[in-house]
């Protein structure tokens, strides 16, 4: 166990909201051979490499960055579908970091997973009854009863109760997706982390399945971690935006801050590059920031910062010093404080906050 | 109360309640069907599972059903074959020296008596092919099921778990592939002895390794679906997501291989046969029967056409129903939606 008595200590000070997760210097390196020439060499992609978080009961977090950020390995790593090279994960204070499947019983009722694609995530060869029912049988939950509760989900979910003999493949993305989302509830969680649930879905299938996780999250007062690369999904459905740049952390904070004073040039030329509704209405668009090549490797990633290389504000020191993730421009409180309070910390050594970026995303859902 | 103002009828614009119907994302199929007035649970909507599709599909597949016919009337045969010795009188293995053979000794051509000729010992070619179609399906379908077991256990384990459980099997695979199969097989019956267990055996144990194969490759890749990673999730454990959740996916592949693999089989048994290494002589068999007729062909065709006809067919069926399975079973082949 680590109990740090930083933990504690923080633990009795709130203990009106305790931290339903806790994540800490999260850790996820996977080794690799590679042959270079007539040797083989080894080397590790640092997927995750010290990531830290907390979430409260009912709460949403968001975890936004471009592909290959770590994003789908964090939620892997949460749900203990894999196993964290280093760091904690604390689940309602049980550390389940290198708990052995079998001892991983009772986390898997509590933390559900909703997959990215809802062609793939459904087994083609069973019926949703029997999907919805696996997990109800694995766990032996409404013994008996699983008809009627399979059929309560499908309700649930927006979906006929009568189609429980039906195959996925006799359904559309969207309905899918509802699936999905109903077989993760099957159990009650209290935390589901959904992995990108909406991308591989129509636009107009997004917003209902959006406001279905909505609905149900407030209905249930569900915990959700939210993996997305849409900017606008994210700021409507989360409480807490954590942007992600090569397994790291740039910026954190309450969704506010995020998009409307955001502080790391990275999180600046993500929400600059979301595409912007103001532009259609007629009104000039904005300046833009364009970033320059590519993410760099994750094997062997930048000294220092490791947005340095895109960055156009990059000097020697980011070179030479990996930045904190905790000057806050605005706050000189300690770090621990702010992030409790859900406030702002970022990693940059010349933060600076622009207010003139932010995407125009409707702030109602479009139903 | 009721946000719908109440109906108007000599008001076009007024709204109605049809208006408000269509739900949000309810494509026609979902909505019950208009008239349908039994209550909900009355209703049993029964989903197509990808067999019900893959048998609807074969059953538009003329070549195919009219092979199944005929794999249905060589079972029928072998299963009735006694009635062809209760119709025409004789046994198998009764040689009838003196109506079955000419004055010189040589067999005798079809007649009223010997349906389809005799052979050099004066049996009756036709009782024979009947009593063969028994030894030829149930050596294609026994080893065949043998094959099929053992592939599908090793590929699942191979393909799951992964590691050195995979390497190992893996290497046994090819091991098993690189071994000479007719060398071995004439060397095992030779130390055991021709008998039917043996040559379903000796089938069996060299036709495994390439269903492994195949199995471990699918196993692989299905490993990677989401479906996979969200059984886990639930807590479902190896035994389970191993039987339950990949290995409904394996199956049509699998299925169609062993239709495919049958006429293989049948004409395997009759390779060894022929060669000496089938049943032991009185049987009726018809890889036996041919070896038999080399001597005879040019003096009783008879002799060597009628059992190579018998096996022509029956093998010709199997793999045209084959073909017909692997395209019922083949996505791209979606000719239901036409």
């Amino acid at each position: 166990m680590t109990a740090q008595p930083s933990t504690q200590t923080r633990a009795a000070a709130d203990s009106a909201a305790k931290p339903l997760l806790e994540v800490t210097d999260l850790q996820r390196y996977f080794p690799f051979r590679e042959v270079q020439g007539l040797r083989m060499v080894k080397a590790t992609v640092k997927a995750v490499d010290g990531i830290s978080f907390t979430l409260r009961q009912g709460q949403t977090l968001g975890l936004v960055g471009e592909s290959g950020c770590g994003k789908s390995t964090t939620s892997r790593l949460v749900t203990r579908l894999d196993e964290p090279t280093a760091g904690s994960v604390v689940f309602e204070g049980r550390d389940i970091t290198h708990l052995k499947e079998h001892q991983l019983r009772s986390i898997r009722r509590d933390v559900q997973m909703i997959f990215q694609d809802p062609y793939s995530s459904l087994n083609p060869r069973h019926t949703i009854g029997s999907i919805l029912s696996t997990p109800l049988k694995v766990h032996g939950l409404h013994k008996g009863k699983e008809k009627a509760r399979v059929q309560e989900l499908l309700e649930l979910v927006g979906l006929n109760p009568e189609h429980i003999n039906r195959y996925p493949s006799e359904f559309s993305g969207g309905q899918r997706q509802r699936i999905g989302i109903a077989r993760a509830l099957a159990v009650e969680p209290k935390l589901i982390i959904a992995d990108e649930p909406v991308s591989a879905l129509d636009v107009s299938i997004q917003a209902q399945v959006m406001n279905l996780l909505g609905k149900l999250r407030d209905e249930l007062d569900l915990a959700f971690i939210f993996v997305a690369h849409d900017l606008g999904v994210v700021r409507h459905f989360c409480d807490q935006v954590a942007v992600m740049y090569l397994g790291k952390i740039v910026e954190y904070g309450d969704k506010k801050k995020i998009y409307e004073a955001p502080e790391h040039p990275y999180t600046q030329a993500l929400l600059s590059a979301a595409p912007d509704i103001n532009v259609a209405r007629g009104i000039a668009p904005k300046e833009r920031i364009r970033l320059i090549g590519d993410v760099p490797s994750p094997i062997d990633p930048p000294s220092g910062c490791r947005f340095r290389t895109r960055c156009w504000k990059a000097q020697d020191i980011c070179a030479q010093q990996e930045p904190p993730l905790a000057t806050s421009v605005e706050d000189t409180t300690s770090v621990r404080a702010r992030r409790d309070r859900g406030l702002h910390l970022q990693a940059c050594h010349f933060p600076e906050v622009k207010t003139t970026l932010v995407a125009e995303v409707p702030a109602e859902p479009v139903a | 109360m009721s946000i719908v103002p109440p109906h108007d009828p000599t008001d076009p614009t007024a709204p109605r309640l049809t208006d408000l119907e269509p739900k949000a994302e309810a494509p026609a199929f979902l909505t019950p069907e208009a008239g349908d007035e039994r209550p909900l649970q009355a209703r049993h909507i029964e989903g197509r599972s990808p067999w019900l599709l893959a048998w609807q599909r074969l059953r538009r597949d003329r070549v195919a059903m009219v092979s199944l016919v005929v794999i249905g009337l060589i079972i029928l045969l072998a299963i009735f074959a006694p009635v062809t010795t209760a119709i025409t009188g004789h046994p198998p293995n009764e040689q009838y020296r003196e109506t079955g053979l000419s004055p010189d000794g040589l067999p005798l051509p079809p007649s009223s008596e010997f349906w389809l000729g005799t052979d050099d010992l004066g049996r009756d070619i036709f009782v024979r092919i009947a009593y063969g179609a028994r030894v030829s399906l149930l050596v294609g379908v026994a080893a065949t099921l043998m094959t099929v077991l053992i592939g599908v256990v090793v590929g699942l384990a191979a393909g799951f778990l992964g590691g050195a459980v995979d390497t190992l099997l893996a290497r046994l695979i090819d091991l098993v592939l690189s071994i000479p199969f007719l060398l071995v097989a004439i060397a095992l019956v030779s130390i055991t002895g021709p008998s039917l267990t043996v040559t379903v055996l000796v089938i069996g144990f060299f036709s495994w390794a390439a269903v492994a194969r195949i199995v471990r490759g699918q196993v692989l890749s299905l490993r990677e679906r989401e479906f996979v990673e969200a059984a886990r999730s639930l807590g479902a454990s190896d035994r389970r997501i191993m039987f339950v959740d990949i290995m409904p996916n394996i199956l049509a592949p699998v299925i169609v291989y062993a239709s495919l693999l049958i006429p293989v089989v049948i004409v395997v048994e009759a390779t060894l046969s022929y060669l000496g290494l089938g049943l032991a002589p009185p049987t009726a068999d018809w890889g036996g029967m041919i070896s038999d007729a080399q001597n005879y062909y040019t003096t009783a065709w008879w002799f060597m056409v009628f059992p190579g006809m018998a096996l022509l067919m029956t093998t010709l069926a199997f793999n045209l129903f084959g073909d017909g399975v692997r395209d019922a079973f083949d996505p791209r082949s979606d000719r239901i939606f036409e």
